[in-house]
């Protein structure tokens, strides 16, 4: 398991590497939402927590600002699927694409206030 | 994931705000920096070239494109200068034929569309004919250069026994106003045949009609090539070159 999870950090620091040179869209978020929905790790936490950290640092942001947009996030996804319906490969698109746009527009005023 | 986990990560989130808000993680910033900034740079060089090789491929293709593209644009204009041009070499043959006036006497445009050759004639054929008012022993021309006269009519077309026939003789003068017929010969040439021997005939000398016989006057037959002069014959003859390579010639005209 600790090695499934190795995976996921390497990944982590290379996607902030794409999303900052090449592809312009948030692939770290991304792939949190993909390890909390499918990933049935006990060590999503730390997981989470450690892409956030190192995104927020790599971008120069408040530190913490990017980990309060995915703990936002993840309690929205969380009451979805809680309440509503279990996010499946047919919800997952638009799933993604608010993330993507919650995580901006709360980052950005996040790290306006602070 | 359970609640208690996201609580946990807002909380952490919270906590890591508050603690950046009042500089304490200015060291672990720096830590990182010195950490990660290398390794974006080299990523960011090597994403460059990747995006410098990728952008160039995608030029290649679309330079390739746009080649084919020009390439069938270019064969489009090329058909259509040739149209043009040929309407353009119309345009000024007309031009030209219609600053040469023959006795007001109407002329017809005809296209040359090859030669005929039966038995030791050969014959230039035209694209029209009867229907056009084309007749047997009319006069084709172009500017004032005479090429032949009708010889065969169909509806359609017309062939023309052209000045290097045997058969077609013409009373003509030179320009230093000597008289003789000038006849064809072997279809390459004329002859000017019945010149009195006292009268002077040089090398370069322009044939053309004397308006004797039914032909108008100041036609151009040919240029004389070269001159046969003898003692013992009657007459002197000179061998008449035509001005016009007639298999080159697209549009004529027949003098009605």
């Amino acid at each position: 398991m600790y090695f499934y999870m190795v995976r996921y950090y390497i990944s982590v620091i290379i996607l902030i590497l794409f999303q900052k040179t090449i592809v312009p869209v948030n692939l770290v978020l991304l792939l949190c939402l993909f390890v909390v929905i499918k990933s049935t790790s006990t060590r999503k936490v730390h997981f989470i927590l450690y892409s956030a950290i190192l995104l927020d640092l790599a971008n120069n942001l408040v530190l913490g600002s990017s980990l309060l947009s995915f703990g936002s996030i993840l309690l929205l996804v969380f009451l979805y699927q809680r309440f509503v319906a279990p996010v499946n490969l047919r919800t997952a698109a638009p799933t993604a694409i608010l993330s993507l746009i919650a995580y901006q527009s709360l980052t950005l005023f996040l790290n306006k206030i602070v | 994931m359970r609640l208690k986990s996201i609580a946990l990560i807002i909380f952490v989130s919270l906590a890591l705000i508050v603690l950046d808000r009042f500089g304490t993680l200015v060291g672990a910033k720096k830590v990182f920096g010195i950490v990660f900034e290398p390794l974006q740079i080299g990523f960011s060089r090597s994403a460059r070239k990747v995006s410098d090789e990728l952008s160039t491929i995608w030029e290649v293709g679309k330079l390739r494109d746009r080649n084919r593209e020009l390439e069938y644009n270019n064969a489009i204009l090329a058909a259509e200068n040739t149209v043009l041009k040929k309407v353009q070499e119309e345009n000024k043959t007309l031009k030209d034929q219609l600053d040469i006036k023959i006795k007001d006497r109407k002329l017809v445009m005809v296209e040359n569309i090859g030669f005929s050759t039966i038995g030791s004639s050969k014959y230039l054929m035209i694209d029209k004919g009867s229907d056009d008012g084309i007749k047997k022993d009319q006069l084709v021309i172009l500017k004032d250069i005479l090429i032949g006269k009708i010889n065969a009519v169909t509806p359609t077309s017309a062939n023309v026994m052209l000045l290097t026939d045997p058969d077609f003789k013409i009373p003509s003068i030179t320009s230093n106003k000597t008289k003789g017929l000038l006849v064809g010969s072997y279809q390459k040439e004329m002859r000017l045949t019945k010149i009195l021997p006292e009268d002077k005939v040089e090398v370069g000398e322009m044939v053309i009609s004397s308006g004797e016989a039914g032909y108008p006057l100041g036609l151009v037959a040919g240029k004389i090539d070269q001159v046969n002069k003898n003692d013992k014959d009657l007459f002197q003859e000179a061998i008449v070159k035509p001005l016009i390579n007639l298999e080159k010639t697209q549009a004529l005209f027949v003098l009605q």
